[in-house]
């Protein structure tokens, strides 16, 4: 059936072709053209001819084209999630539920061996599953001592570790803390022509930057954030992937 | 017939080592098979259509 179908399809375009060009010749033949009558309906025909076979190739080749590019974005989007779910947050899930499984007797090494897997489950997601290459996590842990402060925890992707420490009472380091206050998102699309108050390009190498809070309702534990080296590489669409894992890590963390 | 799929505790338990031991491989085969998969459904919601696409060769 399906080779039936290809045959029709490839013998379509040489028919279409020679028929458009039969019907004028045989015209010009019937006719009994002689001399330049015929130069010039052969000269048109051959125009004619081939307006009316380029004009459609044209447009089936353009239709391919977007019918691939949509099929490569159905594809990814497919794929991601897919990773997102069965690979990134199935095994969160159900870490989570090992915690919350303890008993609040046992509580202590292994509750924090548990939660250590779980922020190395988080970080290794957020920097794996969401398509671009070389991305960076890291996570910022509030520090309640005055003044407060969001340090460098932990972090995975690139080789390049987070130095940048938030201090409150500084410009960037109250952004920082408001923003978990307020269990606000933040999406950098580039770094060099929209940053936050107080921003110091410094030796940052990145470009764009995810920040989202590690957050429950009543509590606060710090910021995740996702880097990547180019503009591009992190959209608006991953920011709700990277809150899950990060609500998830609070809920990881809180119990 | 209802497909059934093994995905119980031990599986999980060996998933999750697996994750915390090497998760730049773990991730980088999840992302191999996560695309072969999402091709496989989208060739065959294609095919329901009865049409080959035109994107395809």
């Amino acid at each position: 059936m399906g080779g039936t179908r290809e045959l029709v399809r490839a013998t379509a375009r040489p028919v279409a072709v020679g028929a458009a060009t039969v019907a004028w010749v045989l015209g010009a033949v019937v006719n009994d053209l002689h001399g330049w009558p015929f130069t010039l309906t052969a000269a048109v025909g051959a125009v004619l001819t081939a307006l009316a076979v380029g004009i459609p190739l044209r447009a089936e080749h353009n239709a391919r084209v977007r019918a691939g590019t949509a099929e490569q974005i159905a594809e990814d989007a497919s794929a991601r999630i897919q990773l997102v779910l069965n690979d990134a947050l199935e095994p969160l899930t159900y870490l989570i539920g090992r915690i919350t499984d303890r008993r609040r007797w046992s509580f202590g090494r292994e509750a924090a061996e548990l939660q250590g897997q779980a922020m190395a489950v988080v970080l290794s997601a957020a920097a794996e599953v969401l398509g671009a290459n070389r991305l960076r996590s890291c996570f910022f842990a509030r520090v309640d001592e005055k003044p407060v402060r969001l340090v460098p925890s932990a972090f995975h992707g690139r080789a390049e570790e987070p130095r940048t420490t938030f201090v409150e009472g500084t410009e960037l380091g109250d952004f920082a803390l408001g923003l978990l206050a307020r269990r606000e998102d933040l999406f950098c699309a580039d770094t060099e022509t929209a940053f936050p108050p107080g921003w110091d390009p410094g030796p940052h190498k990145y470009r764009t930057f995810i920040a989202v809070p590690v957050a429950t309702e009543a509590r606060q534990f710090g910021i995740l954030t996702v880097d990547g080296l180019e503009v591009g590489d992190l959209t608006e669409d991953d920011v709700a992937a990277v809150r899950v894992l990060a609500r998830l890590l609070a809920v990881a963390l809180g119990a | 017939m209802a497909k059934s799929r093994k995905n119980g505790d031990d599986v999980q338990r060996a998933r999750l080592a697996r994750l915390l031991s090497d998760p730049a491989t773990y991730f980088a085969e999840a992302r191999r098979q996560a695309h072969e998969q999402a091709k496989r459904l989208l060739a065959s919601r294609l095919d329901e259509h009865g049409e080959p696409s035109p994107g395809r060769p």
